[in-house]
């Protein structure tokens, strides 16, 4: 899976510790989470979501839905 | 602003175990130091060697509650490396168990006395060795 975390967060200027203490997980998570090295589960992607007022979809592809669309 | 390569400070499931587990280990061996001397110099009874055997159990319990809390605690990433550290290491005791068995059945390898005590400490040694390789994977 693909996201704009990373893209997001630098956006605000904020650090991956900071990210990281606003959704009280800790920086290694949130660094795996921006290198796809982890997904998170829904209740964490809601909460990232939530945090930049966005929607799921707008901040993780599915990488499913990235070859589908390059296909179209 | 902090900046990345800040290191991250200790979450609070982290603290509370490093407080208990110390302590329920210092437990473990005090009990364990004073079951073997009990039992060696006064050879007691087996109505009263049963439970002197036992007793370093409930500190070991003690350990594996400050664990359990420790994963409780952490996020899920770190609960999810947990899992699969331990799961990878319970795999590889178990399987090095089942055929040590078969060896010993053909008198391949020499039997072990008293192997099963020996099962807990292969698996907290085998995880020690399976989760730096399992933190690895989502660095």
């Amino acid at each position: 899976m693909n996201n704009r975390l990373r893209i997001l967060r630098a956006e605000r200027n904020w650090s991956q510790a900071d990210l990281a203490e606003r959704l009280d997980v800790s920086r290694q998570s949130v660094n795996a989470i921006e290198t796809g090295k982890y997904d998170p589960s829904l209740p964490l992607a809601f909460k990232i979501a939530r945090l930049f007022a966005l929607s799921i979809e707008e901040i993780f592809t599915d990488d499913d839905n990235v070859a589908a669309k390059a296909a179209e | 602003m902090t900046v990345d390569s800040q290191p991250s400070k200790w979450p609070p499931a982290a603290k509370r175990y490093m407080r208990e587990f110390p302590l329920a280990s210092a437990l473990y061996v005090g009990v364990l130091m004073g079951s073997v001397v009990i039992l060696r110099r006064f050879d007691p009874p087996l109505y009263a060697a049963i439970p002197l055997a036992l007793a370093p159990v409930a500190p070991a319990l003690l350990m594996l509650r400050a664990y359990l809390r420790f994963v409780a605690g952490v996020d899920e990433m770190q609960r999810r490396i947990q899992h699969e550290s331990m799961l990878i290491a319970a795999a590889i005791v178990a399987f090095g168990t089942f055929s040590y068995g078969f060896l010993e059945g053909v008198g391949a390898v020499p039997s072990i006395p008293m192997a099963f005590i020996w099962v807990l400490p292969a698996m907290i040694a085998v995880w020690g060795v399976t989760l730096p390789f399992v933190v690895r994977r989502y660095k």
